[in-house]
């Protein structure tokens, strides 16, 4: 049912078509009718043209040598006809003439060309004596204008002609009829001749113009058939022109550089890409000149790959390195697979180069991080295992120390502290490498909690309170006043102690006797700071850029006290964690001042939506949150 | 058909209307004037016979037949029209079965010789039939017939009774019917001694004086 609907609609439109077509045709035709006459009858114009000045002279001839002179007895002069020929047939002339040149191809031109013709006609009739032979020239002259194709000239020739008899048999009947009483109608008898001789060129003319007008209809539909072949063709071409220029972008900006090779495995086509890989032409590639490039260590695989593919019209993959213009080694990854257009056409291959360098390098660097991976678990594993063990003798020790496990000399006390000391040294280092492998793979989880700054950080003075008297370093603390003096933020419990403990340890460490040491809170609307700064000590530029970097251990740090260069990388691990900033500042003036800032965001109302922001977790419980750094 | 040739129209004008419809007015009165100059000077007849009596001229030396009937043609050598009286004398003595006495009178002026006449004219006079050409030296037979045009031909009885006496073309240098021709071809049939006349066209045959 569709199908023949579609078929009736396929058919409307096909006759709609041709109806459009017809139509067209018809109006062209009729331009080219036209065009044909209007190029006839400027033809003709100028064939009577030449005609009417040859009819002209030959009469100025015909004068000269058949009445050259008028004679009386022995005396003479110029004949009459002489003057006649020149100057009437001038006369006769000189309006077509005229027509001719200003107005070619008009119809009144046409017309008055068929007067003069007959005009001169009659003047040549006159000059031959009226003769009957030169009577024929007025059915020849009408078989000339019949030239034009046009039967309404033969009508006005006829008319000049009918006239002419009519008027003279009336009025000059000797002139024409050669007796004396008035012949009106005798007329008739002349003109009919004409008449019937008009008969025939009047029909001529009919004919010719329908064939014409045939023709031009033939022609027409050949020009409308042609001007849609040839709209077809332009579509064509620009669509091919447009796949071209489709082709050409897609080799030129493809990812990959596209080539295409034939049944033998010549390249016939490279993509401009080709360039961009190798630097060299494109033209470079062509035939085998690809096969150049293939690094040496490659060439023999590669070739062998490609020859087998070719020769049993396999798919062709193969990864192998290339050397470019500069000499640098690329990996490239060649893939091409057959194929055929037509049953007829050889079978070629088409296939794509691509720089797979990047992906290498990727590959390798995947595999170092896998390596690193595996050896900070097998560290972190060691490290755990290493501990429980140094526990473990460090209680055995204390016990010793203790004398719980009996009295023991002064000397081997002294060395049972000294192995505590060392063993305590050991686990703390130990469990130093646990919170890194904790805060870099984010295997554990912090507690966060609302705590008071202030409170801590005395805390944490008093931890080293001690050691600071031994070294006779000065401790000092300031809180700043802040809005309802309130120095809560919220972090861990453990990672905050640890953060200032580290920080207070490092400036212990490098602040001379006599020195220094001012712990001070302060804050803003939204931060609240702990600076601690030591006297005595100046970190360089350079040193401090690399300050936080683990195992990192400037010179000074390392004339002072020997250390793992963990600690400050812990600090900036604990910083990290709770989204918070720490930055160090050194001068060289008065001796040297180091000052240490973490600045943290105040107390957050703990609850969900502020602290997920940051990638903290609600707890259950009301004001603590878990912290995953991996998140 | 009909609607697509009235749809081709060609009327390119590249020329003033005004000036051209002055420039036809022109060449109608040009023509007009010319055809009437031309037929003026056709169909204007020449001075016809000046011979009083109608009979064989008295002091003649043309030879006049006792028997049949004579005809004199009167022609001036170098006119034009003398051809087309030539011509016309030669079809009417065709066509009046001969039997005829004809002569054709060549004037010569007196300082001029035989040569004087043309070769054409003498070429058409023998082609007449039975005709006699004579060389009227002086032009003294001219005189004596009273031939004042070229073209004049006189018909004689064999009683020396002149029956027709005028042209025998319809124009001048014309050939082709005509009263005269006519007349005469009726005369040379006829046993009746009727007279007849007819306009002469040809050049004069001597200066008017």
């Amino acid at each position: 049912m569709n199908s023949s609907s579609n078929s009736r609609l396929s058919f409307l439109e096909d006759t709609a078509q041709l109806n459009l077509l017809d139509r067209r045709s018809v109006i062209k035709a009729q331009k080219l009718l036209k065009n044909q006459l209007e190029k006839i009858y400027r033809n003709c114009d100028v064939l009577f043209g030449g005609l009417l000045i040859t009819e002209w002279l030959a009469a100025i001839l015909v004068a000269m040598l058949w009445s050259p002179k008028a004679w009386a007895g022995i005396y003479s002069n110029t004949h009459v006809h002489v003057y006649l020929a020149i100057w009437l047939g001038l006369a006769i002339i000189s309006l077509p003439l005229l027509l001719i040149i200003k107005m070619p191809g008009a119809a009144m031109t046409r017309h008055f060309v068929a007067a003069g013709q007959m005009l001169m006609t009659s003047i040549l009739i006159h000059l031959t004596g009226g003769r009957i032979e030169t009577h024929f020239l007025v059915f020849a002259t009408l078989a000339f204008l019949s030239f034009y194709r046009d039967w309404k000239v033969l009508v006005t020739g006829t008319i000049i002609v009918a006239v002419d008899h009519w008027v003279r048999g009336a009025y000059f009947p000797q002139s024409i009829y050669g007796v004396s009483p008035p012949q009106t109608w005798r007329f008739l008898e002349h003109s009919f001749w004409v008449l019937f001789g008009d008969i025939f060129f009047v029909n001529w003319c009919l004919m010719t113009r329908k064939e014409m007008w045939e023709m031009a209809k033939k022609h027409a539909r050949m020009e409308n058939t042609k001007e849609l072949i040839e709209s077809e063709v332009a579509e064509r071409t620009a669509e091919v022109k447009a796949e071209k220029e489709r082709f050409r972008l897609l080799c030129s900006f493809a990812p990959v550089t596209i080539f295409e090779a034939n049944e033998k495995g010549d390249w016939t086509f490279i993509g401009q890409r080709w360039s961009e890989l190798t630097g060299l032409a494109v033209e470079s590639a062509l035939n085998n000149g690809w096969q150049n490039l293939i690094h040496l260590e490659d060439k023999a695989i590669v070739l062998r790959s490609w020859a087998a593919s070719i020769s049993k019209g396999e798919n062709w993959d193969c990864e192998f390195r290339i050397r470019d213009l500069d000499g640098k080694i690329k990996w490239v990854r060649g893939e091409a697979m057959q194929c055929q257009a037509d049953i007829e056409s050889q079978p070629i291959f088409i296939g794509s180069l691509m720089d797979v360098s990047v992906l290498k390098l990727s590959e390798n660097t995947s595999k170092k991080m896998v390596l690193i991976a595996q050896k900070e678990d097998f560290l972190a594993t060691l490290s755990h295992d290493l501990k429980n063990p140094i526990i473990g003798t460090n209680r055995i020790l204390e016990l010793i120390i203790n004398g719980k496990m009996g009295p023991i000399s002064k000397e081997l006390n002294t060395i049972m502290i000294k192995l505590r000391e060392s063993n305590a040294s050991l686990l703390r280092m130990i469990q130093n490498l646990i919170s890194i492998y904790r805060y870099d793979t984010g295997a554990d989880y912090l507690n966060f909690e609302n705590v008071d700054l202030v409170q801590y950080a005395r805390a944490a003075i008093a931890d080293i309170t001690l050691l600071a008297n031994d070294k006779e370093v000065e401790l000092h603390f300031k809180v700043q006043n802040v809005l309802d003096e309130n120095y809560t933020v919220t972090a861990d419990r453990n990672s905050l102690i640890r953060l200032l403990s580290n920080l207070l340890d490092n400036a212990l460490k490098f602040t001379p006797s006599k020195g220094s040491i001012t712990v001070s809170i302060s804050g803003t609307a939204h931060t609240r700071s702990v600076e601690i700064t030591n006297t005595g000590s100046y970190i360089d530029d350079d040193s401090r850029k690399r300050l936080f970097s683990r195992f990192y251990q400037g010179e000074e740090g390392k004339k002072y006290v020997p250390g793992t260069g963990l600690g400050l990388y812990i600090c900036s691990q604990i910083v990290r964690a709770h989204n918070a900033e720490i930055s160090c500042e050194s001068s060289p003036d008065r001796g040297g001042e180091t000052r240490f800032s973490v600045s943290f965001e105040s107390e957050k109302k703990v609850g969900s939506s502020s602290l997920e922001q940051l990638g903290v977790q609600s707890s259950t419980q009301h004001d603590k949150v878990h912290y995953s750094p991996g998140k | 058909m009909r609607r697509l040739l009235k749809t081709v129209s060609l009327e390119p004008c590249n020329i003033n209307k005004y000036w051209l419809g002055v420039f036809i007015f022109i060449w109608l009165i040009a023509i007009g004037l010319g055809a009437y100059i031309a037929f003026d000077h056709a169909w204007t007849p020449g001075e016809s016979t000046r011979l009083k009596e109608k009979c064989w001229p008295q002091f003649s030396n043309l030879k006049q037949s006792q028997k049949n009937k004579t005809l004199v043609l009167f022609v001036h050598p170098k006119c034009p029209c003398t051809n087309s009286s030539l011509i016309e004398l030669r079809n009417l003595i065709e066509k009046s079965k001969g039997g005829h006495n004809t002569k054709i009178v060549f004037f010569v002026p007196g300082d001029f010789g035989d040569e004087w006449i043309e070769e054409d004219k003498i070429n058409l006079a023998n082609a007449v039939p039975g005709a006699e050409i004579v060389y009227d030296h002086d032009g003294k037979e001219m005189r004596t017939f009273g031939a004042a045009t070229s073209g004049q031909l006189y018909i004689f009885a064999s009683d020396k009774k002149m029956l027709y006496s005028g042209g025998i073309t319809p124009g001048r240098g014309h050939i082709g019917t005509n009263p005269g021709f006519d007349n005469c071809l009726e005369i040379l049939a006829s046993n009746d001694n009727q007279y007849g006349t007819a306009p002469v066209f040809g050049c004069p045959m001597e200066q008017p004086k």
